[in-house]
């Protein structure tokens, strides 16, 4: 008779500090079969998002506490579109690129921990040593390094002054060199090449039919971008999915790399967009009917759909963040794999759990 | 640059990390700190206590004072947008942390200050009170009104003049 052992990864984990649990069935090193168990963290913030519209903001921005941003913009777009909140272009432009920071400092963390969890310590420390540069500018912009309370129904709390522009200019020309470093590492290092190509391949008719999304989705080759169909800012920006092509963990880490270049570029874009204005229009009356709205947050796409009955008080609200599309990615991947690779596929597909079970 | 090089560059560089609690970390600048207020200057408006999204202050007009309940303040600073004669300021200083659920209690006239400890609840000692919004307000009912506000008073934030005498002594 065949023995079938059961090994646990998670929901505590050295490489992952986020509770997920795969159970996964091995066949010596090989794994055969897995389970993915969620459920950890749930906090039921969707029941909480039934309240006042405008504390919702910082409620949704409790969420996550990596893409904060991006969902306190996906809230406000989504309220404001039941609403019929016209948006000032300057509040567009400055959430744009509170998200791109965001996103900057996202994919900076997961590169880091791609690094972390194949024992490459050295270049973990060196990724999050870049990334400090962008939470405390994210500080100084917004008041407050991860949960920003940047944004409110019908635009921005706070303004980009000269002098805050002029401290983005200087953080970005500070962080391109160390990203050019970065990216040699990914790029050309003996040691990430060796550890990641070929691992976990994510086949492209494999990623539409699970339906990934994000950056995993685009390191297999799916030309999936919800910036591409211009939301807020981005109908203003030049911008171009970037695509992979072979869906492997190697790939995965690279494309976000190139998002880095992209992020940059669409900051320096923005700012050089801005045009003195409001930073904020006033929503009349209460919320009314129902919407959805779509942004692109680090991670992938992040879905909000709402619904107020004319009262103060929504009568719901529904988040489907990106990490909820990419976790039927887990079991296809893990299959047949070597234990020891198991922790690098899940860290690599940058698993949010927090976000998830809301 | 290779990692090699990297390597040993770092080794002879100065840490990139702070000795943090033996060295400070420096608020950065135009950071939404701890909640503070010019009590003098507030009209009882109860705008920040409508807006506040966590219901983290409580106006009494007829005690004239304000609670403030520091543990569930998120920082957000919509009290400072929204009172109308700018007396609520967020002060660049990180909250400290605490073993306790403080209450603080802007007072114009803080005079029940020095009253005896003997009248609280056993689990209340003087400048160390451990105690929930909810259980605040359970006690309400069991005590009289001058041992309720008595229980608030030990979190009572000294002013700057209160402490220095303080220190002096
Ligand atoms: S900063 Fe925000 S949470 Fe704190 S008291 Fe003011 S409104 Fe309430
Ligand atoms: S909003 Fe200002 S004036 Fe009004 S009650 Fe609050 S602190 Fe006082």
């Amino acid at each position: 008779m065949k023995v079938v052992n059961i090994i646990p990864f998670g929901p505590q984990h050295p490489v992952l500090p986020e509770p997920i649990h795969l159970d996964m069935q091995t066949e010596g090193e090989i794994v055969t079969d897995v389970k993915v168990v969620v459920g950890y963290v749930h906090r039921g913030i969707e029941k909480g998002l039934e309240n006042d519209y405008e504390k919702n903001m910082f409620l949704a921005e409790k969420i996550c506490g990596i893409c904060s941003g991006v969902h306190t913009s996906t809230y406000s777009m989504v309220i404001e579109s039941i609403m019929g909140v016209e948006v000032p272009q300057r509040a567009e432009l400055i959430r744009a690129i509170i998200l791109e920071l965001e996103r900057l400092h996202s994919h900076l963390l997961i590169i880091g921990l791609v690094g972390d969890a194949i024992g490459y310590e050295n270049f973990f420390m060196q990724t999050w040593r870049d990334r400090e540069i962008v939470m405390n500018l994210l500080g100084t912009l917004t008041g407050n390094r991860v949960h920003y309370g940047i944004n409110k129904v019908g635009g921005v709390r706070r303004d980009l002054t000269d002098e805050r522009i002029a401290l983005i200019k200087k953080a970005m020309a500070e962080l391109r060199p160390k990203i050019d470093d970065i990216a040699d590492i990914v790029y050309h290092d003996y040691t990430l090449k060796k550890r990641g190509r070929g691992v976990g391949v994510l086949k492209k008719s494999d990623a539409i039919a699970l339906g990934i999304v994000g950056p995993n989705a685009r390191a297999s080759g799916v030309n999936y971008d919800i910036r591409s169909t211009g939301y807020g800012a981005y109908k203003d920006l030049h911008f171009k999915p970037i695509l992979g092509e072979a869906g492997d963990c190697h790939e995965r880490t690279s494309v976000r790399v190139k998002e880095l270049y992209q992020s940059m570029d669409l900051i320096e874009e923005a700012l050089s967009l801005l045009k003195p204005g409001e930073i904020a229009a006033r929503p009349k009356g209460f919320p009314k009917g129902e919407a959805v709205a779509r942004h692109e947050a680090p991670r992938g796409e992040l879905f909000y759909y709402a619904r107020g009955v004319g009262k103060k008080e929504m009568y719901r609200v529904k988040v489907r963040t990106p990490t909820y599309a990419n976790i039927p990615g887990i079991p296809p991947l893990v299959k047949g794999m070597q234990i020891a690779d198991v922790p690098y596929i899940v860290v690599s597909l940058d698993p949010c759990i927090s976000c998830t079970e809301r | 640059m290779g990692m090699l090089k990297n390597t040993l560059k770092n080794l002879f560089s100065k840490p990139a990390t702070i000795l943090y609690p033996v060295e400070p970390i420096p608020p950065l600048p135009d950071f939404r700190g701890q909640y503070t207020m010019d009590h003098s200057k507030c009209i009882y408006c109860h705008l920040c206590e409508k807006r506040c999204p966590v219901g983290a202050i409580k106006i009494d007009k007829e005690k004239k004072q304000n609670e403030i309940y520091l543990s569930l303040c998120i920082n957000c600073g919509v009290c400072v947008e929204v009172c109308p004669k700018d007396c609520i300021t967020l002060e660049e200083v990180y909250t400290p942390p605490s073993y306790t659920r403080e209450v603080r209690v802007f007072h114009t006239e803080p005079t029940e200050h020095q009253l005896k400890v003997q009248e609280l609840p056993h689990y209340a000692e003087e400048g160390k009170l451990c105690i929930t919004k909810t259980e605040l307000e359970a006690m309400k009912g069991e005590l009289t009104e001058h041992q309720y506000r008595v229980a608030v008073l030990p979190c009572y934030r000294r002013d700057k003049n209160d402490s220095k005498e303080k220190k002096e002594a």
